[in-house]
């Protein structure tokens, strides 16, 4: 019974991720599902030992995704869809739970997850996600300099060179040309 | 430089005509340079493009998951069907006016003589020697300001390659770049925000502008009009895409060049029922498939200060594989890093550490576009062409030594962890890092290609130059077999691969056919 009642609640993310999409391209308004779904697998991602960050730091992430995928085609909107259900619904068989990523604690979202990240095919669906959730969330620059990045130079800001010390000198490299 | 706005064209119902001598439909490397010659010799010109006008000023405020949803088409996430033991290939093509050359690190080489040597003896295209493209290499290399890399702007992720390479017994050698006053910020794959890099909307677009040519941004060609056998002209829609508004343009010219890319270029001629004629439109494409492998050091590296791409490795070539300095925002170090949670910040936090280099295939010819009209087309294809690719066996024992090559050049030089692009981590590695031992016992041979991550950037030749229509697409002058007045002029008419940066050989040899347009007299309109 429960498994039916995510079967359709699962359909219902489909179907209203695809009405976002096409009645507004920008998801502005309801693109809801399919954040709500991004933030369970966000708020795993990239918890710590103290739990996962507030939501209204994922909000944003979620919604610019949404915002990203809007300038994909419908295609790839779909292709990145199905693996967002994917993931949310399967990952929890990898640790021998019930289909339903939202209803597990963190701990085990993220063991779920892990898992799954393990195998090549649930690696693939994994990057799709890490891959959109983590440009956008390190994009915020309290999170990148908190992982040791550097905020993104722009005009007018301090140069970067000279940059790291050169290594000694080979002259292996004093000749080069176009191929 | 003004460019006209489709997008505040549309509203009105009314048709949207206009009569030129040619239009040129793309504005990337090869359109612009054909458009700004022709510009140049008194021709009137229209140039279409499908993306938006990013102007330098407006890239440099935006995040670099902007630019990608502004800049990139499909936001960066296209995709080659993969067939048989294939990986899934991201591909990775501009869609802006200016085209890819807005969104590429600049990396530019002459086409290889020993693939220009292959094209005149093996496929008969006599005016492609080596000797034959060199004023037209020095033409693009003179107008795009192409210069060599200095050693000083090396990323300490290079450097440290360069390193683990002469260990090993080869070396470096310095990268050129259509570049003036880089400061080696790292981010020239979401358009330079300090106009240092020359792509051609800083260059050739201008100077079609100052001759005279129109470009319109956000104009989706649809269908090449014709007039018997003969092209004169084409239709598709401005594209408004906030308000989801169109409107329906014709431009009816005496010359019709096609220079949308070789993943677009085949779906136009397809719908225009030119390949009806011509079984080579769509087939036989190259992507130059790409990897890369992450290592990590003790030291610091910050790999992401320097130039994006400063240096290559050419020892390899007979093996078809270049290897390229290359390095990718910290975000998306973080995303293809093993780990979820807490494992997953312990990951990213070694960015710092982390360096990374890359390589390329010089790949057999692999690749299709489908026609919209084909059945997966018609399901999978109505917005966006479907590409498919089959990696060849050879290209796959290739793929497999290059990322020996890449993994033992960092351990030679220190890297205390090397992983590889390996979707689920290598056999029995499923956290993904790996040291020298490990990699001892792994035979990468063994690791089916559809477990690896895998990207291009060049998709190539899916319209290929020949001497004949059985097996081409156009002739040595870029005409279409059998069709008057259309010409190819971009990135698919190239016969194979290079196993280089194409940026260069495409406008060169876009240089090369709009000096033989200029000479050519126009029809009649």
């Amino acid at each position: 019974m429960r498994l039916v009642r995510g079967c359709v609640h699962a359909a219902r993310m489909i179907s209203t991720d695809s009405r976002t999409f096409h009645g507004n391209r920008h998801g502005d308004g309801d693109g809801r599902g399919m954040q709500a779904s991004l933030l369970v697998v966000a708020e795993a991602l990239f918890s710590d030992e103290r739990g996962a960050p507030p939501k209204e730091a994922l909000a944003q992430v979620t919604q610019d995704a949404v915002r990203l995928l809007s300038a994909a085609s419908a295609r790839a909107r779909l292709l990145f869809r199905l693996s967002l259900f994917a993931v949310v619904w399967f990952a929890p068989l990898f640790v021998r739970k019930a289909p339903g990523l939202r209803r597990l604690p963190l701990s085990e979202r993220v063991a779920a997850l892990s898992a799954m990240e393990e195998t090549p095919t649930g690696a693939a669906l994994v990057l799709a996600l890490k891959a959109v959730l983590c440009v956008l969330y390190y994009e915020q620059t309290d999170k990148l300099l908190a992982i040791g990045g550097e905020a993104p130079c722009v005009p007018g800001g301090r140069k970067r060179f000279p940059m790291a010390v050169m290594p000694p000198a080979t002259g292996a490299n004093a000749e080069g040309g176009v191929a | 430089m003004n460019v006209a706005s489709g997008q505040s064209l549309c509203g009105p119902k009314a048709l949207f005509e206009e009569s030129v001598d040619v239009v040129v439909v793309g504005s990337g490397a090869a359109g612009a340079v054909v458009a700004a010659e022709l510009a140049e010799a008194g021709q009137r010109v229209v140039v279409l493009e499908e993306g938006p006008n990013l102007l330098p000023d407006e890239l440099a405020t935006m995040r670099p998951s902007e630019a990608m949803r502004r800049g990139w088409r499909e936001a960066g996430m296209s995709f080659a069907l993969p067939v048989g033991d294939t990986p899934a290939i991201n591909l990775m093509v501009g869609r802006c006016v200016g085209g890819s050359s807005v969104m590429t690190g600049g990396v530019c080489f002459r086409t290889p003589p020993h693939v220009l040597n292959e094209w005149v003896k093996k496929l008969g295209l006599s005016e492609l020697s080596p000797e034959a493209m060199v004023p037209f290499f020095e033409e693009v290399e003179r107008r795009c300001h192409i210069e060599e890399v200095p050693e000083h702007m090396r990323s300490r992720s290079t450097q440290l390659y360069a390193e683990g390479a002469e260990k090993l017994g080869y070396s470096l050698v310095k990268n050129h770049r259509n570049t003036k006053d880089c400061d080696g910020c790292s981010r020239c794959n979401f358009g330079c925000p300090h106009k240092a890099k020359w792509s051609v909307d800083l260059t050739y677009l201008p100077r079609a502008v100052a001759a005279g040519a129109t470009v319109f941004c956000d104009a989706r060609v649809g269908q090449i009009l014709f007039h018997g056998d003969r092209a004169c002209g084409v239709s598709g829609h401005f594209l408004s895409p906030l308000d989801r508004k169109s409107r329906r343009f014709v431009i009816h010219a005496r010359r019709v060049v096609l220079a949308c890319g070789g993943m677009h270029t085949p779906g136009v001629l397809q719908d225009s029922g030119v390949a009806d004629r011509l079984p080579a439109v769509g087939e036989g494409m190259t992507l130059h498939p790409s990897m890369r492998v992450m290592a990590r050091f003790d030291q610091p590296v910050q790999g992401w200060r320097g130039a994006l791409q400063s240096a290559h490795a050419d020892a390899f070539v007979a093996e078809r594989i270049t290897l390229m300095s290359v390095f990718v925002p910290t975000g998306v170090l973080a995303a293809t890093l093993p780990g979820m949670g807490p494992s997953h910040k312990r990951r990213a936090e070694q960015a710092p550490h982390m360096a990374l280099f890359g390589g390329l295939i010089h790949d057999d010819p692999g690749g299709r576009v489908l026609p919209r009209r084909s059945l997966l087309g018609s399901l999978w294809g109505r917005q966006e062409p479907v590409v498919t690719y089959r990696m060849s066996e050879r290209d796959r024992k290739a793929v497999s030594r290059m990322l020996r090559i890449l993994a033992d050049t960092y351990f030679a030089a220190g890297a205390k962890e090397v992983f590889l692009p390996i979707l689920g981590g290598p056999p029995g590695f499923p956290e993904g890092g790996i040291t020298a031992d490990d990699l001892r016992g792994i035979d990468l041979d063994k690791i089916p290609s559809r477990q690896l991550e895998c990207a291009s950037q060049h998709p190539l030749g899916s319209c290929r130059m020949g001497l004949s229509a059985d097996d081409a697409v156009v002739d040595q002058n870029g005409q279409v077999f059998g069709v008057r007045e259309l010409f190819v002029v971009d990135s698919s008419i190239l016969p194979t691969s290079l196993g280089v940066n194409p940026q260069v050989t495409v406008m060169a040899m876009a240089t090369r056919l709009a000096y033989k347009l200029r000479e050519r007299a126009l029809p009649a309109a």
